[in-house]
């Protein structure tokens, strides 16, 4: 588990002897792990179980740039960078607490700080990480493979974001299915990932933004998996009167055995009402002969 | 019936890794062959046919880059601590008069469970000297006869591929797993589909084949021929005597062809949308244009490679037989099997150099002894980028095998442990760095009858 007090001495002669002993160097290397248990993924590092070699005697982090502290549980592709003291060749980064941690390469500098290289990558969180605040761990990494004096930035992770409107419809669901949200408007369109907007534009002139609705993502579409498991329908600038049906399908479920999917309605941020369902690949095909869509929920907005 | 030695044509090339049950059987096809002055139908001669069995099965009994996990891109596991079917061979041998014909049924659970063609040669012999069951078309383990002898074959279809001494060699003779790494990385599974011309006279041996250039376990096209172009591959080598007990074999290789790039299709230009300050929003900032790109042509380029081996052999009273045989080869674009290349999209020629030193100790007969270090770099002028620099990076490989086996007659039991040394993993530096991947195997072998 990663603490951020722990120093670690590695020792440099046990890596040359085993150089020599070439049978008994089984143990040298990097092992094949690539840490898909842990909590924190980083896009195009490399993972190491276990505790950090902490030296404190090699370069510092600079600044860190995280953007928007707050944001949702099981978020995927979150930016992150930071400024890297000069002669750092990597950047070490962990999530408190988590199994392990991921190095990644050091970029060359930008115009800002032409001494001081930089890293920029992408951060993905396990739904399994509690709701609440956090730290990511940073330390800069020499081409010895010291480590300096450890930063830290801050975060929180919150439930799953409902958009802020007059009305939404969020669908969440808890494997690595691709499941799809679609809502049949009161005018009888239909808004789902093959027409994300209700929006009706006549040649020539803008899309009318009021009483539109928008779809805002097609999560683990054709089964390349995002990890969001969340698709959302809102309705900022109002809402006409009628029925809004809200149906559930699902195209594929990736290899996984069973779905748990919830639909929910909110108003202005007030739950409106819930519908839940499991799906397996039995009760799928079945739902497939009848249109492939669940009918999960009916809105009526006066 | 005319007998086989009054014609004075030897029989055609027998089973080279596995010897066969033969039926004897007249009657088969029409046709005359003219021996002489004696003027014989081949319907009238007998055929015989073979059939062989030769099965592998490995327990990987531990291999340290195995996970209870599966490739995220692929779907395919990454636990290889497994029983798995290696080689499963059925193999027919049929033969009449100057012409044969061999068919190899390959299963195995190595990728998935699989079933395909792996040999399916005609072999014409022209000429022949040798005395019946003697000459194995692009076999290294042929024993030339001390008397001076020619034999020339016209071969055809699925077969070998005559380059370096590793390809030749079979299966059954190999004291340890597998072939070595560059051997596996430039000739894949060692089978393409082509044409060959065998001619052994006396002490030497020279096979030349002319062939698609994409061997069975090529990853894209094996089968098939994406170029006009074929491969002209050939090896020659000399298996002679030093001796009441030395026996030396040198040979070289060379291999010439075409390789393959494919084209792309075209792309339109689109509208990318990155949310930068991940509020959810479309912002004018946060829209950018991808330009899109015409349609590219497929291209080929030339690859070439040379190998050189040299065997020696010791024949021990009652301990048995010492091996001792070293390969090396370069190559320019030429890996089809472990790293394959594609020089068009690296913007150069890849040099690849790669060989492999065995030593072999029968014990008896009833075991034996095999070490075996093979080295393989596949790209002798790959780079890394660094902080401020381009860098050289060390790309190459070896694995050190170590293996001991019990055996029985023709079947085997081999237990191997495999040390890797190469560049695949990441230091926390970002330096390439060894992959942890050593492996401890058993094998139980057996080939039938």
């Amino acid at each position: 588990m990663i603490a951020s007090s722990h120093l670690w001495l590695r020792s440099r002669w046990l890596p040359m002897l085993s150089n020599v002993a070439f049978f008994v160097a089984c143990t040298d290397g990097t092992s094949a792990d690539h840490g898909f248990d842990a909590n924190l993924n980083v896009s195009g590092g490399t993972f190491f179980r276990g505790d950090l070699p902490i030296s404190g005697k090699g370069p510092s982090v600079i600044s860190l740039y995280l953007t928007r502290l707050a944001f949702a549980a099981g978020y995927v592709g979150k930016s992150f960078s930071g400024v890297l003291e000069e002669n750092s060749v990597a950047a070490a980064i962990a999530l408190e607490g988590d199994v392990g941690y991921f190095s990644v390469d050091a970029k060359p500098p930008g115009a800002e700080n032409p001494t001081a290289p930089i890293f920029e990558t992408a951060l993905s969180f396990s739904r399994d990480v509690a709701m609440g605040e956090h730290r990511l761990l940073v330390w800069a990494i020499d081409a010895q493979g010291q480590l300096g004096s450890m930063a830290t930035t801050s975060f929180t992770l919150l439930e799953s974001e409902v958009p802020d409107s007059d009305l939404a419809i969020r669908l969440t669901w808890d494997t690595n299915a691709d499941l799809d949200l679609s809502v049949e408007i009161p005018n009888g369109i239909v808004i789902s990932s093959a027409n994300p907007s209700s929006a009706v534009t006549a040649p020539g002139q803008a899309p009318e933004i009021n009483q539109t609705g928008l779809l805002d993502r097609d999560s683990n579409k054709d089964c390349d998996i995002d990890g969001i498991r969340q698709e959302n329908v809102a309705f900022v600038h109002g809402c006409a009167s009628g029925h809004y049906r809200v149906y559930v399908s699902v195209p594929s479920l990736c290899g996984e055995t069973a779905v748990h999917y919830r639909v929910e309605a909110f108003a202005r941020s007030k739950l409106l009402g819930t519908a839940t369902s499991n799906l397996t690949a039995t009760t799928r095909r079945a739902s497939a002969m009848q249109n492939g869509k669940t009918l999960a929920l009916d809105v009526v907005v006066p | 019936m005319v007998s086989l030695s009054s014609l004075a044509i030897a029989e055609p090339p027998g089973p080279s890794e596995l010897t066969g049950n033969s039926v004897t059987t007249p009657e088969f096809e029409t046709g005359t062959h003219n021996t002489g002055g004696a003027t014989t139908r081949l319907k009238d001669k007998p055929f015989k046919l073979s059939t062989s069995l030769f099965l592998q099965n490995d327990w990987v009994i531990t291999r340290q880059s195995s996970e209870d996990e599966i490739d995220r891109s692929t779907g395919t596991p990454l636990n290889e601590t497994r029983f798995l079917l290696r080689r499963g061979r059925l193999r027919i041998d049929g033969s009449r008069g100057p012409i044969s014909g061999r068919f190899e049924l390959d299963a195995n659970t190595v990728n998935s469970v699989t079933l395909r063609p792996f040999e399916a040669v005609v072999s014409w012999r022209i000429l022949s000297s040798l005395v019946p069951n003697h000459t194995i078309p692009f076999d290294a383990t042929f024993r030339p006869a001390l008397s001076r002898h020619v034999d020339i074959t016209l071969n055809g279809g699925l077969m070998r591929i005559p380059f370096g001494f590793e390809s030749s060699e079979t299966d059954v003779n190999r004291p340890v797993l597998e072939r070595s790494l560059v051997s596996r990385a430039l000739m894949a599974s060692g089978r393409d589909l082509g044409i060959g011309l065998n001619v052994v006279f006396d002490i030497v041996t020279l096979s030349i084949a002319y062939m698609n250039g994409e061997p069975l376990d090529e990853n894209r096209f094996a089968g098939l021929d994406p170029t006009v172009s074929k491969d002209v591959v050939g090896r020659a080598f000399v298996d002679a005597p030093l001796g009441s007990r030395l026996k030396l074999q040198a040979g070289f290789s060379a291999a010439s062809g075409t390789g393959f790039h494919a084209g792309t299709a075209a792309i339109k230009p689109t509208l990318l949308w990155t949310d930068g300050n991940e509020n959810g929003l479309v912002e004018q900032s946060e829209l950018s244009t991808s330009a899109g790109s015409p349609a590219t042509p497929s291209k080929s380029y030339s690859r070439a490679a040379i190998g050189a081996n040299i065997e020696f052999r010791y024949d021990w009273p009652v301990l048995g037989q010492t091996r001792c045989v070293g390969e090396l080869i370069r190559a320019k674009n030429y890996d089809r099997g472990i790293l394959p290349v594609d020089p068009i999209s690296q913007g150069r020629d890849v040099r690849e150099l790669g060989g492999s030193i065995l030593l072999s100790q029968e014990l008896t007969r009833f075991g034996q002894f095999a070490a075996r270090y093979a080295y393989y770099d596949p790209d002798a002028d790959s780079t890394r980028k660094g902080t401020r620099f381009i860098l050289p990076k060390n790309s190459s490989m070896s694995l050190l095998s170590v293996a001991l086996a019990a055996r029985f007659s023709n079947d085997r039991l081999l237990l191997e442990y495999d040390h890797n040394r190469d560049h695949l993993a990441r230091s926390l530096t970002g330096i390439p760095t060894r992959l942890r991947d050593d492996t401890v195997t058993l094998r139980m072998e057996v080939a039938l009858p």
